[in-house]
């Protein structure tokens, strides 16, 4: 250790050995205490120390540290949770498909007896929706036109009850449309 | 049972005992204790470094706010092996007020207190609140890597190899930074205060 490198430690780190280079702090604090010249080099640094050590700053407020903090990173959601969203959207979607499909392959459904209007033949006589309201087709017989009924005419039983007549003759006719 | 009972009581949290780096692991997670004693541990170092830097409180306080964002958004990628905590923290910290100062230097110019002239108040003692004042202003004054590196060493209170690290040059020119500064330091007290410097 020399004079002038106890100078440049002092200029450079100022006269707290804590702060000298780790490795040469033993040998400048020795130096120091054996040499005048280097002591009044120390007291120098202190003064200057003193000086800058006077400049004091104010700890952070609350308030910053709060502002601070409110931007840290945030606990993400626990795993098992994160991983039951994610198995249960897969599973829904499957579900959904599976759904889909048996519905898309299901036979298509016979109509009950009890929904269904039984179609079978006509059997009305048409001619009754052209009757004159008040008119009796059937019982009337008509002054022109066929009575012959090798010709197909129907044979009107003249001395028939009108009621009944009507209800014979109607059924009658109704076979003989289908034929 | 009661005497492991009383030592998980007397136990100290985690937090306390974690050490910076596994802080940052556990504040990539989210856990707000981590994150709480990252900001109890080195908020006051990042202010204090940032308004020596920059010589005003607000600014320092804007940093601060911005280089503890890095941190939150470095933490989830953070690794153990990384590079020590501080080191990289105080890097981040220069950066940012590098790029203030960049920006602002104009605006950093006229808010440094003007040193007050010897000759108009010769040889009064000065109270403390004033020489803490000039001291500001000195600092102000210095270059920014002179000014930076006697912040990171007398007042963060780094050692010197530290200190290069932070600032990215080799231990030889940190000391070089720091003589140089201090000499201008005194220099410019000596004007001002030379009974508390003296000698002269």
């Amino acid at each position: 250790m020399t004079l002038e490198r106890v100078e440049e430690v002092l200029d450079a780190y100022g006269a707290a050995p804590r702060r000298w280079p780790e490795e040469e702090q033993e040998a400048v604090r020795s130096f120091v205490e054996k040499a005048d010249p280097a002591r009044a080099l120390v007291e120098d640094a202190q003064r200057l120390d003193r000086m800058l050590d006077s400049v004091r700053v104010a700890p952070p407020s609350p308030l910053l540290a709060a502002q601070v903090l409110a931007a840290a990173p945030r606990r993400k959601p626990r795993r098992v949770r994160r991983w039951a969203i994610a198995a249960a959207v897969p599973l829904a979607a499957a579900a959904a498909l599976a759904l889909w499909v048996s519905l898309e392959r299901e036979p298509a459904r016979v109509a009950s007896d009890a929904s269904t209007v039984q179609v079978g033949e006509y059997t009305s006589p048409t001619d009754v929706l052209l009757e004159p309201y008040g008119v009796d087709v059937y019982a009337t017989i008509p002054s022109v036109g066929c009575s012959d009924s090798t010709l197909g005419c129907p044979e009107v039983d003249r001395s028939a009850g009108k009621q009944s007549g009507i209800e014979g003759q109607g059924l009658e006719e109704q076979g003989r449309f289908r034929a | 049972m009661a005497g492991t009972r009383s030592a998980t009581l007397s136990r100290p949290p985690r937090s306390v005992t974690d050490s910076d780096e596994k802080l940052m692991l556990r504040a990539g997670t989210g856990d707000r204790e981590a994150c709480e004693t990252l900001v109890q541990r080195h908020l006051g170092r990042v202010v204090g470094f940032a308004q020596r830097t920059l010589g005003n409180r607000s600014d320092a306080e804007d940093v601060a706010q911005d280089v503890f964002l890095r941190v939150w958004s470095a933490a989830p990628r953070w690794k153990l092996e990384s590079a020590r905590f501080t080191t990289w923290l105080y890097r981040v910290a220069m950066n940012v007020c590098l790029d203030r100062i960049a920006k602002k230097r104009e605006a950093l110019t006229d808010e440094t207190p003007e040193l007050i002239d010897a000759e108009s108040e010769p040889s009064r003692a000065l109270h403390a609140s004033e020489v803490a004042r000039h001291v500001t202003a000195a600092l102000a004054s210095l270059p920014d890597a002179q000014r930076i590196a006697v912040t990171l060493c007398h007042y963060q209170g780094l050692r010197n190899r530290d200190a290069a690290e932070v600032m990215d040059v080799s231990v030889e020119a940190l000391e070089s930074l720091l003589a140089r500064g201090r000499r201008a330091m005194r220099a410019q007290l000596f004007d001002v205060a030379p009974e508390l410097l003296g000698t002269g």
